[in-house]
């Protein structure tokens, strides 16, 4: 007891050592001894010196620490990591080890007669189990569009699609072609089909959450799929029409009733490549069941710079001067009695039946004696014919239709994309982070941000293009040649200037709709209409500006490019109001399609 | 944040291992958080050894890739950010026995001046005789020390270093000590 006491005294009058001291500033010691420390300190101005000297020491190694930071900082976009994960999410779909699953319980009695059942379970039900899950599926086929993006620059995905259509109440089916070019770098969808049923697969696509994505896209689906109430998934495996091996996810909508909504929609995926090869959707009709089907017939990849601009619906207003060429298909021309005006609305009502007016290298002009003339340069024969075929019914017009194998000879109107690779050493393109991403980081996760950024940069496009026929439109009918139409060619007109508006009302509402949830509660206000605004051209205008305004925005701010080079201070607020704006001008336009084409005329 | 971070990550691992989360999106989901959150450290203690940005920046991610990797598994993380610091110590050794590693800081700089990147280091000299002070002092300690002290700065206990350097308690002690007293004398001289 006598020497406890003592030893206790000693101890009390020796120096902590240095190594005590750091562990005493790093909480590093125990209680007592921490207590110990804390007593002699007070009474030790020795050891209170070395304390203060680790603490200096600790300072300058973190000033030189933060002095190497500065130099060598961190990356500020980690911008392949969001692509990695994805990647190595795919790649390690590996069904994950059943001891993992029940840690809790003894290993090897539970499972050698687990392994046993469920051997015997497998081997019965082989055929009809699914290598992966519905998600694990979707989640493949997804990294497999971004990986055959990898090493293309600005690249761009070509497909043609067979398309068969169905409908419970006719006996024979129809069949059709697509061509997609799909933008895999925020760039939208841009699909063309001659078939009649296009449109309304299309409208179909845009009312169950499917629009704006490309074709055969797993994201669409996986989309669609998310966004259903109920739903039942079969996984199974088969083979595609070339024999090769194909997974099958099938999902069939619970909760969803009404024409036009998908019911049922099965999405087949290459196993070799991950790749969606097909895919049929069924769909509730006005009095039947219709079926669509679509099945890649090719695919390529290519960069965005070898395509013709026109594909993504970049507009043009004029037609660029071309050498002369022999006309490849000339329609003497004979002058109809009511003039050219009504002559070029019927083309140009011809060609919006055909989708060849957004954005296609197709122009439309009436020279001085009155003759009208289309001039154009399109994708492939196939189209060629649509159009001459399309036109055909007019007599007196001069067509000059080309392909681009006519034009050049050499060049092929899908490039050999393939071996282009971006220049080793090229420098990559940075830009800052979107307003958008700035906005809602925190709020949502990084993966939805991305989504609803893609999502409206793809509806911005297409409005865009839509906006761009209806003032091609404007530019080309003033109010004096619209005063020299007839009846039968303004109500064309009106239907023209209706369909562009309800197809940006669309797009915008869509947009609107993506954003809204995120937008200040505040009320949002338009615009007041007056009654100027409802006459032709002024309407059409204040729409193009109002729309096309809003897509620039869109670009800024989700893609941190674009002529909105300064952020707001609340993006989403922003966009908002410019979107309500361009609906409100979409809705005044389209309400009173009817009527604009009766032009305002100055008092005499 | 951080530990919010790491919580939901837990919360997933959780799932996993109980089977109840068989989709990956929302773990790939959570260790995009946890990345965001611990990048930046990690990055750091991995530059302090390779000394090369596109290298450090490729380990960093190829660390957090084995955390998704090995949470698919079902393999339990209790201590995600130890964890992580400790693949990245992996990653890094097995990195310098393929490549060699620059002599100093100055060398990467000097790299990275005739590759044509301008070079953000400040151009006044007493900066520039600043920051090299700086720069030999963390070249006076010896790997095992800076290895140590990073990971001390990162906020991670004793214990955790030795895990992470697969060392003794003791040793972290001493080491930390030996570095301390190493920059005092640089103080002093």
């Amino acid at each position: 007891m006598h020497s406890r006491r003592l030893r206790k005294f000693l101890d009390g009058l020796g120096h902590p050592t240095g190594a005590e001291l750091l562990m005493y500033s790093d909480g590093e010691l125990s209680g007592r001894k921490t207590r110990h420390v804390r007593s002699h300190l007070h009474h030790c101005w020795q050891c209170r010196l070395e304390l203060e000297k680790i603490g200096h020491a600790i300072s300058d190694f973190m000033d030189s620490r933060n002095v190497e930071a500065s130099q060598f900082p961190p990356p500020l976009k980690w911008s392949r990591f969001g692509l990695l994960l994805r990647l190595a999410t795919a790649g390690d779909i590996t069904s994950r080890p059943l001891w993992n699953l029940w840690p809790q319980f003894p290993r090897r009695g539970v499972a050698a007669a687990s392994v046993a059942l469920v051997a015997a379970a497998l081997w019965l039900h082989f055929s009809s189990v699914a290598p992966v899950s519905a998600n694990d599926l979707l989640s493949r086929a997804e990294t497999s569009e971004i990986k055959a993006a990898q090493g293309v620059n600005n690249p761009v995905l070509y497909r043609k699609i067979d398309f068969r259509f169905r409908s419970s109440s006719r006996q024979a089916g129809q069949a059709g072609a697509i061509e997609s070019w799909t933008g895999l770098k925020l760039l939208p969808a841009h699909h063309r089909s001659s078939a009649p049923f296009w449109p309304q697969f299309e409208s179909v696509l845009r009312r169950n959450r499917m629009g704006g994505h490309p074709l055969l896209s797993a994201a669409a689906f996986a989309e669609w799929r998310n966004s259903l109430p109920g739903r039942r998934d079969n996984v199974s495996r088969g083979k595609w029409r070339d024999g090769r091996e194909a997974i099958t996810l099938r999902t069939v909508a619970h909760g969803l009733t009404g024409p036009g909504t998908i019911l049922e929609s099965t999405l087949m995926v290459r196993v070799e490549d991950w790749r969606t090869v097909q895919q049929s959707v069924r769909v509730q009709g006005e009095a039947d069941i219709q079926e669509y089907e679509l099945a890649e017939i090719s695919a390529v990849v290519t960069p965005m710079s070898s395509l013709d601009a026109s594909i993504f619906g970049t507009p043009r207003t004029e037609v660029p001067s071309r050498p002369a060429a022999p006309l490849s298909s000339t329609v003497p021309a004979r002058l109809p009695a009511n003039g050219s005006a009504d002559t070029e609305i019927q083309v140009r009502y011809l060609l919006h039946r055909i989708r060849a007016c957004l954005g296609e290298d197709i122009a439309v002009a009436s020279n001085s004696s009155g003759r009208v003339s289309v001039d154009g340069i399109v994708e492939s024969s196939a189209r060629k014919e649509e159009l001459l075929a399309a036109l055909s019914q007019i007599a007196t017009l001069e067509m000059r239709i080309r392909t681009f194998d006519e034009l050049r000879p050499a060049a092929s109107p899908v490039p050999r994309a393939l071996a282009l690779r971006t220049p080793a050493g090229a420098p990559a393109v940075e830009s800052s982070v979107p307003p958008i991403e700035r906005a809602l980081k925190g709020r949502v996760s990084g993966s939805r941000i991305l989504e609803l950024s893609n999502s409206a940069v793809s509806l911005s496009e297409s409005w865009m293009a839509e906006s761009w026929a209806l003032r091609r439109l404007e530019s080309g009918f003033s109010a004096e040649k619209v005063d020299k139409l007839s009846g039968a060619g303004r109500k064309m007109l009106a239907e023209m200037v209706r369909d562009h508006a309800s197809a940006i009302l669309a797009g915008v509402s869509a947009s609107e709709a993506e954003f809204r949830p995120y937008a200040a509660p505040e009320a949002v206000t338009s615009q007041e209409s007056n009654a100027d605004a409802a006459a032709w051209p002024v309407s059409v205008r204040s729409l193009f500006d109002a729309a096309t305004g809003a897509a620039d925005l869109v670009r800024a701010l989700c893609t941190g490019s674009g002529p909105s080079a300064d952020a707001p201070a609340d993006p989403i607020r922003t966009l908002d109001t410019a979107l309500l704006e361009a609906r409100a001008a979409a809705v005044r336009v389209r309400d009173n399609a009817d009527t604009i084409p009766r032009p305002v005329t100055a008092p005499k | 944040m951080q530990s919010e971070a790491v919580r939901e990550l837990k919360d997933c691992w959780g799932q996993v291992a109980r089977g109840e989360l068989a989709e990956s999106a929302d773990l790939e989901r959570a260790v995009g958080e946890v990345f965001v959150v611990l990048r930046d450290p990690i990055y750091r203690y991995v530059f302090s050894t390779v000394r090369n940005a596109g290298d450090a920046e490729d380990l960093t991610q190829e660390t957090f890739i084995r955390l998704l990797r090995d949470l698919r598994r079902g393999h339990a993380i209790e201590n995600v950010k130890a964890w992580l610091f400790r693949v990245a110590h992996n990653l890094v050794i097995d990195f310098s026995r393929r490549a060699p590693v620059p002599e100093s800081l100055d060398a990467a700089a000097n790299q990275r001046m005739t590759e044509g990147v301008p070079d953000p280091s400040p151009s006044a000299e007493e900066r520039a005789l600043d920051s090299a002070s700086r720069c030999r002092l963390l070249r006076s300690l010896a790997p095992q020390e800076r290895r140590c002290m990073e990971l001390r700065a990162e906020g991670l206990r004793y214990r955790e270093i030795a895990e992470i350097l697969g060392i003794k308690i003791p040793t972290v002690q001493t080491t930390l000590d030996r570095a301390i007293r190493k920059i005092v004398e640089q103080r002093n001289a």
